[in-house]
């Protein structure tokens, strides 16, 4: 008898039974898609971003449609990471699935205190460090854009937490492989890219700008073939595991960004279009492993042929 | 991803109005929501951009209320990416062999309305629903005997819904329905088959009064009496008027908002409107927390 083809991957400490996570601020707390979503059945689900404090979020409007894809502006509007702790992580864990807390926070301080705070919480199975969000005044990406708020933060996080920690890096660097060398020096067990990308909308006949924050980032199937890009400079310069993410919206974008060096994939806009995506994901990866005739998914990962090519990645 | 406009409720009635029109309400689980693949049945021009899509679905034609929407999307489409929020604005239901089918109403305005409008029969999309926060229906306690259906432009989408559902608990509906031209007035000889009341503005003159449709809203309130609930749909300018008109008069309304949307479900908190809370001022989801929401909640930007 065949045998379904092995999905478990292992991203240094963090053991996920499948290669699927619903991606942070895509997925609510992950009750929200109970009725489209088996989620014992994904490897993962990263909650939206918390804060130390409850956040309302930006005034509307806060998200547009661009070419093939979106613009957000939402200003990280959550719970905040007591709540989580206390009322929606305990919903989350029957389900027997991997639950990462993003977090984030406006000083360092802020981000030790909200790391140790959900590091508190019985079932959490890993920390996504949060230095890349476009939308809030102060934090987020002023971290993740500079070498040294990176390596600040991420190893004044490492002191309280023993858990698997990711580092969820920025594109909008002009070098993003500093940054993430930066970030595993300072204890990343693993890196998640990409962000959004920094972005603008006009309304033409008012001559504004659509979101009420101006600027936002762009996430959606445009923004792939940057993201497939970035996570393969990332995966060739870096020894640690690599999250991919940008634009998946099937199982054969999930197996592009793995065959360019990512272990496990995250889904983030297609859970809007789709609120069945991650399902529909995760059974493609069967049928497709089961067409190609590979055993294992991890066989998959980095096992791009290289040869011919006549540019250099690593510049 | 343009949400489709909806309305206002009011204070009193409310979310646990019991739901005498039979329209399902009420239970304290939340409703199922569907997601499923749509034949189209006719697709009629109506001129002036507008068309009167008909969707067999047989779900949702079997658990929809008025007030509510659909996110529709064609399968496998880049761009446009997003879902389109789209209110039912009438439900044919299942009878004998024949499948329950939802009418929608909508006007080309980009690039997902304009592929909705190149649908034909037979062609099949995706839609999501029922979603949303219904029209709460007044009990017969109610004092008012009448209820205003304050519309503006592709904003009178959703009333073709809430008719019978008034009738049933013993309402008498009028359509007050402004649009920019008296071509722009679509549905209106619907409304008049049904013998609903209908008085027209129009901002070029055209046809009826000229002006807005708020003009007509104070002329209803103040000269006849026994407006027991104010609905209203359209841009938010007329919504805000409408909230402030009410509010002034002391009559309840509920007012249905539009909002980009991402996902419809809550989840991408991207749809959000000012609401008034205890505490100051909260953002209501527009996609869960309404679309529906009391006038007197809205905090106008």
């Amino acid at each position: 008898m065949k045998t379904a083809p092995r999905l478990e991957v292992q991203l240094g400490p963090l053991k996920l039974k499948n290669p699927v996570i619903t991606a942070s601020g895509t997925f609510g707390y992950g009750t929200e898609f109970l009725p489209f979503v088996d989620l014992s059945r994904l490897g993962g689900i990263c909650v939206k971003g918390l804060s130390l404090s409850p956040r309302k979020g930006n005034a509307p409007p806060r998200t547009f449609e661009t070419p093939a894809g979106m613009i957000n502006a939402i200003g990280l509007a959550n719970v905040g990471v007591e709540e989580f702790v206390r009322a929606k992580l305990p919903a989350l864990r029957p389900y027997g699935t991997a639950i990462i807390a993003n977090v984030f926070g406006e000083t360092v301080e802020e981000y030790v205190e909200v790391a140790r705070i959900a590091s508190e919480g019985e079932g959490l199975a890993a920390l996504e460090l949060n230095i890349s969000c476009p939308n809030t005044q102060r934090g987020g990406m002023v971290f993740g854009c500079d070498p040294d708020g990176t390596r600040r933060v991420v190893s004044a996080v490492r002191k309280v937490t023993s858990l698997p920690l990711i580092v969820k890096l920025t594109p909008n660097v002009t070098d993003i492989v500093s940054i993430a060398r930066v970030a595993v020096d300072a204890g990343a067990d693993i890196l998640s890219l990409v962000n959004t990308f920094l972005g603008i909308a006009v309304d033409l006949p008012r001559r504004r700008l659509v979101l009420a924050n101006g600027v936002g980032g762009v996430s959606g199937p445009a923004i792939k073939p940057q993201a497939l890009y970035l996570v393969h400079r990332v995966w060739r310069e870096m020894g640690v595991p690599v999250i991919g993410m940008g634009g998946i919206m099937s199982a054969s974008d999930a197996l592009e960004f793995m065959l360019v060096g990512a272990r496990a994939i995250q889904i983030g806009t297609a859970n809007f279009i789709d609120p069945a995506s991650s399902m529909k994901i995760l059974d493609g990866l069967l049928e497709s492993l089961e067409r190609m005739g590979i055993q294992d998914i991890n066989e998959m990962v980095g096992a791009l042929k290289s040869e011919g090519h006549s540019q250099d990645f690593s510049t | 991803m343009l949400a489709h406009a909806n309305l206002v409720i009011s204070e009193a009635l409310c979310y646990d109005a019991p739901a005498l029109s039979g329209e399902t309400m009420s239970s304290s689980s939340p409703p199922p929501i569907h997601d499923f693949t749509a034949r189209v049945s006719e697709n009629r021009d109506l001129g002036a951009s507008h068309y009167l899509l008909t969707l067999e679905a047989e779900t949702i034609a079997a658990s929809a209320a008025p007030g509510q929407f659909v996110m529709l999307r064609f399968a496998g489409s880049l761009d446009p990416l997003l879902p389109r929020p789209m209110s039912v604005s009438e439900v044919l239901p299942a009878s004998g062999s024949h499948p329950g089918h939802i009418r929608i109403l909508h006007k080309v305005i980009g690039k997902g309305t304009q592929r909705l409008a190149s649908l034909r029969p037979d062609d099949r999309l995706q839609a999501l629903g029922p979603l949303g926060k219904p029209f709460s229906i007044p009990s017969a306690e109610w004092p008012g005997s009448r209820a205003l259906m304050v519309a503006g432009g592709i904003g009178v989408a959703i009333f073709p819904f809430l008719v019978p559902a008034l009738r049933r608990a013993g309402l008498a509906p009028v359509l007050l329905f402004g649009a920019r031209s008296g071509k722009d007035l679509v549905l209106k000889d619907w409304f008049a088959q049904q013998g609903v009341e209908v008085r027209v503005a129009t901002e070029d003159g055209s046809e009826g009064v000229k002006g807005f449709v708020t003009t007509l809203l104070q002329d209803a309130m103040s000269s006849s009496p026994g407006v027991g609930m104010v609905y209203a749909c359209g841009p938010q300018a007329m919504l805000k008027a409408v909230g402030g008109m009410v509010t002034g008069a002391g009559v309840s309304a509920q007012l249905s908002l539009e909002s980009y949307m991402g996902c419809g479900i809550g989840a991408c908190l991207g749809c959000v409107v000012k609401v008034r809370r205890e505490s100051g001022f909260a953002y209501a989801r527009i996609c869960v927390d309404g679309p529906t929401f009391s006038a007197s909640e809205v905090l106008w930007e």
